[in-house]
């Protein structure tokens, strides 16, 4: 299992073109020595701290999802804070399709991190996947941060999957909502996936 | 309307509208002569002999003249802008409410207008042997179709406001070409662009942008070449779509327009986003971050 370098993941956008990252809103930036930076998109879903005294992801109906989160959307360059200890949805602006030889890491970017902000949880993207990536935003810090729709957010560290998958998972799965726009409800993937009694 | 990537396509009549009363192409087409041709002459001694007095007749179908003109107008405006994606997106609306939906005052019936919107795509070159294929034959489809309806309202204050549109259909056409956008949407425009883009929608990809010929730089999409591959993909390609969705049979259409509407959604905003950025060198709409 190798990293791709800068000059790989350019052959795989630019040449043998099996690597979809789309827009590259500033492709010289944004493909580093080893990662791609991506970008944070204008939609967010905002949980609300509602009636629900707690989320039991077994017991909820799916059309209930929407009373205890919000969606927005933003402009790009406009803003949205993350007071201490909130969590937010946010979805990166590009949209991704992997070959079926290329799975994927996502990183924080260390000037966040530093800052207490957490961009994922879970890290690891598929062979073969495409969608716009799901960020668990939380903010672990002690002070609010000022986070820009469009600002370079996350690394994507991109592998090389040995041997390929013959049909990679897609992001088409009707069982989970497609990360195409909004990013995937928290308690949709929960709820759905895991099995009874664990 | 604006979470519906399709729906964003009648849009572009209510642009027609603004376009025509800012440069007052209405003005170019009427007034029209109404009892011109001698079909209206004769429709007009008819009502004046079952009672109705000539200045009124005059006066009722001078209003709905003025007001289906209108529409004719924006249609053929959005039609020159976006070619089939806006006959497509009309044609299904139509279908929804019924295509032998009679006339009202204030809209000429859906027949009448596909009618013209045929004319126009093929002034376009749409129905030329040069055009896409698929395009071209569900084109003549709706040609042969048109062609068994009956175009002339049952009521004859609306009948005498076809004759009389009819017989300027030529001069209201040329002032919306005249007037209208400088770059049509013809087959070039199409070919070039749109099959690039539906394979991408095909694939699961949004219709964001493409490389240009050297392959070192995006080009973002232009929103009528998003509409008409959305379009495109709609009348002519679900199927590939739906095969990339893994759910229950029954379910895989609503699931693959689902889609689909999401992935024109994505497109929309991202090349519009893609195209301020290109057009910005060297700046961003965000401070940089040190890593």
């Amino acid at each position: 299992m190798a990293v791709l370098t800068q000059l790989a993941i350019r052959r795989r956008l630019f040449g043998v073109k099996d690597l979809k990252v789309k827009p590259l809103l500033d492709p010289e930036g944004q493909i580093e020595e080893g990662a791609i930076n991506l970008t944070l998109g204008t939609k967010f879903v905002i949980p609300k701290k509602s009636e629900y005294p707690l989320i039991d992801p077994r017991k909820l109906d799916k059309n209930e999802v929407a009373k205890f989160q919000t969606k927005i959307t933003l402009a790009l360059g406009q803003t949205i804070s993350l007071h201490p200890h909130q969590f937010a949805l946010g979805a990166t602006f590009e949209f991704l399709k992997l070959p079926p030889n290329l799975c994927a890491f996502v990183l924080s970017r260390s000037s966040f991190g530093r800052a207490g902000l957490q961009i994922a949880t879970a890290t690891y993207v598929h062979p073969g996947w495409q969608g716009c990536l799901t960020l668990e935003l939380q903010n672990l810090g002690e002070v609010p941060i000022r986070l820009y729709c469009g600002s370079p957010i996350c690394q994507l560290v991109l592998l090389e999957a040995h041997p390929p998958l013959k049909k990679g998972p897609g992001m088409f799965r009707r069982d989970k909502p497609v990360q195409v726009f909004f990013p995937v409800c928290l308690v949709l993937e929960v709820g759905e996936n895991r099995p009874q009694g664990n | 309307m604006h979470d519906s990537a399709l729906n964003l396509t009648p849009l572009l009549h209510e642009l027609g509208h603004f376009v025509d009363f800012d440069r007052e192409i209405y003005k170019r087409v009427l007034p029209i002569d109404i009892a011109h041709s001698k079909a209206s002459k004769t429709l007009v001694n008819s009502l004046v002999r079952r009672g109705s007095p000539e200045q009124e007749v005059y006066a009722l179908c001078k209003d709905i003249v003025r007001k289906w003109v209108q529409e004719l107008i924006a249609d053929l405006f959005a039609i020159r802008l976006a070619g089939p994606a806006y006959f497509y997106a009309f044609v299904i609306y139509a279908a929804n409410i019924g295509l032998d939906t009679e006339a009202a005052v204030s809209h000429p019936s859906p027949v009448i207008r596909i009618d013209l919107m045929l004319e126009e795509l093929g002034e376009l070159g749409y129905l030329l042997k040069t055009s896409p294929r698929a395009i071209r034959s569900s084109l003549q489809r709706w040609k042969r179709w048109i062609r068994r309806r009956k175009l002339e309202p049952e009521d004859p204050f609306m009948h005498l406001a076809f004759l009389a549109i009819k017989d300027n259909s030529a001069k209201l056409a040329r002032s919306v070409r005249k007037n209208a956008s400088p770059r049509p949407y013809g087959t070039q425009a199409y070919k070039e662009n749109v099959p690039g883009l539906v394979a991408d929608l095909e694939e699961g990809i949004p219709p964001i942008d493409r490389l240009d010929a050297e392959g070192g730089r995006y080009v973002p999409s232009d929103f009528v070449d998003v509409l008409n591959c959305a379009w495109s993909a709609y009348m002519f390609s679900m199927n590939k779509l739906e095969d990339l969705i893994e759910c229950k049979p029954e379910d895989k259409r609503r699931m693959a327009v689902r889609t689909l509407n999401d992935l024109v959604l994505k497109a929309v905003e991202a090349s519009e986003i893609l195209r301020k950025c290109q057009a910005l060198p060297g700046e961003k709409p965000w401070p940089s971050s040190p890593n």
